[in-house]
């Protein structure tokens, strides 16, 4: 049987070229996803390693929330410069340096403008003698000798035009603010020329320890051991003769857990791409089983000869069976390779814009990735060829002498009746869940959204006919016969028709409903800073971070301005038990910046470390105004902070709210992540504007200034970009949804070859041919894009339903995107049906009336 | 019977279709002259493999010759374009083939006036219902072909034949598939759409019993017209071609 499996394929290639282009589609997303995620973790581990080199220890403080934040500048507090000390005496110990490591510095170009790559964060760091015990080192010029001295990174230097020995603004997140210095040198980053866009300031240890606030203090201490000493032993030593919020970690553990940092992050982002292609291999999966139907159906009378010479149904399960696996194996692995080389490609374009850990290492092809990319793809393949291959086995040895009928129209009962169940069980999960707003909700509103979707594929056959009615209809009315002779088309294998339309409308589906989604946040951002904002101004940075402290400082003699308050965000700690992120504002804004909607608000105890905490929040745990919070934060170990109001109206607010001053108590970094401002009375808006961008000037040119209606457009902008790399990447379900269109059109059309040739031979002109079958790819996309845009859009509504505790309140009108989807639906139909029409229409007559 | 000063409904010069090349090359029609006379039933017999087919489907601007010239009235249709080939198709002849003949999506009616449909032409409902009476199917007329007996379907195709008032109806083996019975209804038929109606039809068989509805019978041998026969009977018919056998 394998022979005639072997000989079917190749009879059929053409049937099956398109099918395996599927497979292939979704298994080179899946693969390239995978080296990309592999190469960057193993880009990043050798970055890691190059940090931590010549570091055998490494002190620092322990973390007070117990490790609940990431990344550098968490909320570990900083270490006593009597720590590296107490390093340097200790037995076993060669070398070791105390270092300031700080993020969020800006450094200024000749051109004035900020020199920033790809808004990665720009660090600044202390100058040690020890330079080995970091991973720079001097490429060019000296050490900083003098507290204005400081060395850059080449990157830096280069892209702002900078020299060696000549000035250079560097702008520091914290009350320091802008300040001038010499460039004494230029650094390189391990044995890499360039530091993969990463970017460094290195500042002589007192002005790094004067500007950071941390005066004899450390971030953390870098330790080299003795040549034959046993680290472990060293760091046994050393951890003994230190108090117990300081703690000794290995190099190698450091670079471990820096990894596992990223690795968790990177993680993510893989599975989050390796979803479309999961959606992309779903889809396949339709393709996959409408050709082997069809082609099953054609095969109808070779089948039946077999089985009339004796082959079992066994052997025809089998021979199907294997003709699918054959498909897989071939279009996983080519899969794979393409996608290898896509990986690798999209590497390099990465590289190009300065993303590039590691600097250059060869794509990553873990075998893990050959497991799952064969898997899936012969997986998906055989899977959906099952039913064809059942349906295969059951022709009767008689077939072989009748006439195949086209026109076929079984409906299913049970089929129909499960597929109700499930779309209507499903509806009701999802509405249930959306409404749970808990996090089962939100599991049981996904399971529901996909109970649905599959109902609704199980209903298709039933629709198909009452949409090529009411969709057809139209057609038919504009396009006379051959729109009829499409509608007809349509109805003729309601099964196939569904098939086809439900790979179209999982994609549209999933697109329409993040739509839906991203329009209904949208409009809450903008309902959000109506509702929760006064202020005329925002100032806030160009990129994600904060800015410093000082600019709010120059700000305050401005006439024009007649409220003003700087706004802190904190890392996460813990507050009686339970992390909780807090912000800071000034005690006046409370009531002139900001809208709370404030109750109980006693402006004496909030301004003498009290805090306002959401009522949300304290309903929660049953807080009243006048209690006292116990929290541990990462400057004050512990504080005890009490009560001094709650407020409704959350906005850009954390859940507690201190001030300033009690924030600057509370915490290790000060820096500001938005200043809002108010006109003084009498003052246009204009008028303040041009005021606070005076005073701000060319002094600060990571900061931006914004009305309320930039703050907006910002914001918006934000959403529309997650919507438009959502889209892109849902492009491949678009695209292998076309693919199915194309296929089962071509294959319809070697079907119908006697039919055409029939019409032709009557008068039909090539042209009308064509239409016919462009007008019925219209149709099915359509019902594609109707069943899709309606999933969508209750998809949409229930998600954004479940996300109301993220303050996406507002719900979007989905009607410009129905409509765009449906427009798209069309011309994708079109657009696939090109091939199959030409190829209709190019039928020779004569040999359609002679096919038998 | 001679015929009274005639003219011309379809005419072939020279018709030679050659299939193939060098090895390969088979000479189909070798330089066929006929002409088919208007409001005349011409029968084409010959031996299976002799160019019967061939001959009706470049006459009716199905095929194309390798050379020579066939003329639809006055118009020379070799030398059309494709689509104007087909609108010759579609506007002056007429179609019955041995199956195969309808479109399944289409009822009887649809099917009948296809023709006319995709000229996007108004359809001439008197004619229609005389043509529909004269095959009598009138109660069957929403019915897909699937639902219509062989027979049936093919009084269907042959209405749809007639529907269109074409200058010419070619039909080939149109009772091929039919019993005794139906076969005769259908020639009936077609002889009463010539006496009746003055239409003129060309049709191709391999049985003297049809052959012997027609006016004329044109014997084909080996792609060359060998022989014809005026007003024939069953017996003449069986007589030459048994002679042609030999
Ligand atoms: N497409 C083709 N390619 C090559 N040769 C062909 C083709 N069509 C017909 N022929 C050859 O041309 C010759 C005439 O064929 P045609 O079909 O006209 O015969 P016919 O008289 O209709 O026969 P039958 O009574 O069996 O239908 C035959 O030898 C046939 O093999
Ligand atoms: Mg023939």
């Amino acid at each position: 049987m394998w022979k005639v499996s072997w000989r079917g394929l190749l009879a059929h290639k053409a049937r099956f070229v398109l099918t395996a282009l599927a497979v292939l589609l979704g298994v080179m997303f899946i693969t390239a996803t995978y080296v990309l995620t592999d190469t960057t973790n193993v880009g990043f581990q050798r970055l890691f390693s190059t940090v931590n080199a010549g570091v055998d220890l490494q002190v620092r403080a322990v973390d007070p929330i117990g490790g609940s934040t990431d990344g550098p500048g968490d909320s570990r507090p900083a270490i006593p410069a009597a720590v590296l000390d107490l390093a340097r005496s200790t037995e076993g110990v060669a070398e070791a340096e105390g270092l300031v490591f700080r993020p969020g510095v800006s450094i200024v170009g000749a051109d004035g403008e900020v020199v920033q790559q790809l808004g990665r964060p720009v660090f600044a760091v202390n100058y040690v003698d020890q330079l080995d015990l970091t991973p720079y080192s001097i490429r060019e010029g000296r050490a900083p000798e003098r507290p204005d001295e400081v060395l850059l990174d080449s990157n830096s230097v280069e892209d702002g035009d900078l020299t060696v020995g000549g000035p250079v603004d560097v702008i520091f997140p914290t009350d320091a603010g802008r300040q001038t210095f010499t460039i004494a040198g230029v650094l390189s980053f391990g044995d890499q020329e360039d530091f993969s866009g990463a970017q460094v300031a290195m500042l002589e240890t007192s002005r790094a320890q004067e500007v950071f606030e941390a005066v004899d203090e450390f971030d953390f201490v870098a330790i080299a051991v003795e040549p034959r000493a046993d680290i472990q032993a060293v760091k046994r030593t050393l951890a003994s003769s230190l108090p117990p919020d300081i703690e000794v970690l290995t190099g190698e553990q450091v670079t471990n857990e820096q990894v596992a940092q990223l690795d968790q992050f990177i993680g993510i982002f893989g599975w989050v791409l390796r979803g479309f292609g999961f959606v992309g291999m779903f889809v396949a999966a339709f393709i996959i089983v409408n050709t082997f139907t069809i082609v099953v159906s054609q095969r109808v009378r070779e089948l039946a000869l077999l089985r009339a010479l004796g082959a079992s149904p066994r052997q025809i399960v089998g021979a199907v069976l294997a003709e699918s696996a054959l498909i897989g194996i071939t279009a996983s692995a080519a899969g794979i390779g393409v996608g290898y080389i896509l990986g690798s490609f999209i590497q390099t374009l990465l590289a190009k814009i300065g993303f590039d850990p590691g600097g250059g290492i060869d794509p990553v092809l873990d075998i893990r990735t050959v497991v799952v990319g064969l898997s899936i793809g012969i997986g998906v393949t055989m899977l959906a060829a099952v039913v064809p291959a059942i349906r295969a086995a059951r022709t009767r040895p008689l077939a072989a002498v009748r006439e195949v009928e086209a026109v076929t129209a079984v409906l299913n009962w049970t089929r129909i009746t499960s597929g109700f169940v499930a779309a209507l069980a499903g509806i009701a999960a999802l509405l249930w869940g959306a409404q749970a707003g808990t996090r089962t909700g939100l599991l049981a509103a996904a399971g529901g959204a996909l109970v649905l979707l599959l109902g609704t594929v199980a209903l298709g056959p039933l629709l198909a006919r009452p949409a090529a009615v009411l969709l057809g209809g139209p057609v038919a009315a504009i396009s006379g016969i051959n729109g009829r002779l499409a509608r007809a088309n349509v109805a003729r294998n309601p099964r196939r028709t569904a098939i086809t339309a439900s790979a179209l409308m999982i994609g549209l589906a999933i697109a329409m409903a993040v739509m839906v989604l991203t329009a209904s946040v949208i409009r809450s951002i903008d309902s959000l800073i109506d509702e929760s904002i006064a202020a005329d101004l925002t100032i806030s940075d160009s990129g994600p971070g904060g800015f410093t402290t000082a600019l709010r400082n120059d700000l305050r003699d401005v006439a024009e301005i007649g409220g003003a308050t700087a706004v802190r965000y904190g890392d996460r700690v813990l507050v009686e038990g339970k992390g909780t992120e807090v912000s800071a504002i000034e005690p006046d804004a409370v009531d002139q910046l900001l809208r709370l909607d404030t109750e109980g608000f006693a402006p004496d105890v909030f301004a003498n470390g009290g805090a306002l905490v959401s009522a949300e929040l304290a309903d929660e745990r049953g807080w009243q105004v006048g209690d006292v919070l116990e929290g541990t934060f990462p400057k004050n170990a512990l504080a005890s902070i009490p009560i001094a109001g709650t407020f409704r109206v959350q906005g850009f607010m954390n859940d507690i709210v201190v001030s300033i001053e009690t924030y600057e108590d509370l915490y290790k970094e000060q820096q500001d992540f938005f200043v809002l401002a108010s006109a003084a009375p009498g003052v246009e808006l204009d008028a303040l504007r041009l005021a606070v961008e005076q005073r701000i000037g060319d002094r600060y040119p990571n900061v931006d200034v914004k009305d309320r209606e930039e703050l907006k457009d910002q914001q918006r902008q934000q959403a529309m970009i997650f919507l438009a790399v959502f889209v892109g990447l849902m492009l491949l379900t678009l695209f292998i949804s076309i693919l199915g269109i194309l296929n089962t059109l071509a294959l319809s059309v070697i079907e119908r070859t006697r039919e055409i040739g029939l019409l032709r031979a009557v008068g039909s002109h090539r042209r009308q041919i064509a239409f016919m079958v462009e007008w019925e790819a219209m149709i099915v996309a359509l019902l594609g894009g109707v069943l899709g845009s309606g999933i969508g859009v209750v998809l949409g509504l229930a998600l954004t339903r479940a996300l109301q505790d993220f303050q996406v309140t507002e719900l979007a009108s989905p009607w410009q995107g129905v409509i765009g989807l449906l427009v798209v639906a069309a011309v994708s139909g079109l657009f696939a049906a090109l091939y199959p029409a030409w190829r209709a229409s190019r039928l020779d007559v004569l040999r359609a009336i002679a096919t038998d | 019977m001679t015929m009274p000063t005639q003219t011309v409904a379809a005419r072939a010069v020279g018709a030679t279709k050659i299939y193939g090349r060098g090895d390969t090359e088979v000479v189909a029609l070798g330089g066929v002259d006929v002409e088919f006379g208007a409001g005349q039933f011409t029968a084409i017999m010959g031996p299976s493999g002799s160019g019967k087919s061939t001959l009706l489907h470049c006459i009716a601007g199905l095929d194309r010759l390798t050379s020579g010239q066939v003329f639809i009235g006055e118009i020379e249709i070799s030398s059309l374009s494709e689509r104007e080939l087909t609108e010759v198709r579609r506007d002056r002849l007429g179609f019955v083939f041995q199956a195969y003949n309808l479109v399944p999506t289409l009822t009887a009616y649809e099917n009948i006036t296809l023709p006319a449909s995709l000229a996007g032409r108004s359809i001439d409902g008197e004619w229609v219902d005389r043509v529909v009476g004269a095959v009598g199917l009138a109660s069957r007329l929403s019915h897909r072909p699937t639902e219509l007996s062989g027979g049936q379907q093919q009084r269907v195709a042959v209405a749809r034949a007639l529907a269109n008032r074409p200058s010419v109806i070619f039909a080939d083996e149109p009772t091929g598939n039919l019993d005794s019975k139906a076969s005769s209804e259908i020639l009936r038929f077609l002889r009463n759409a010539v006496d009746e109606l003055g239409q003129t039809i060309v049709m191709v068989t391999h049985d003297p019993a049809s052959a012997a509805f027609a006016d004329r019978v044109v014997f084909l041998s080996d792609g060359a017209i060998v022989d014809s026969l005026t007003d024939p009977t069953v017996d003449s018919i069986a007589q030459r071609v048994r002679s042609l056998e030999q």
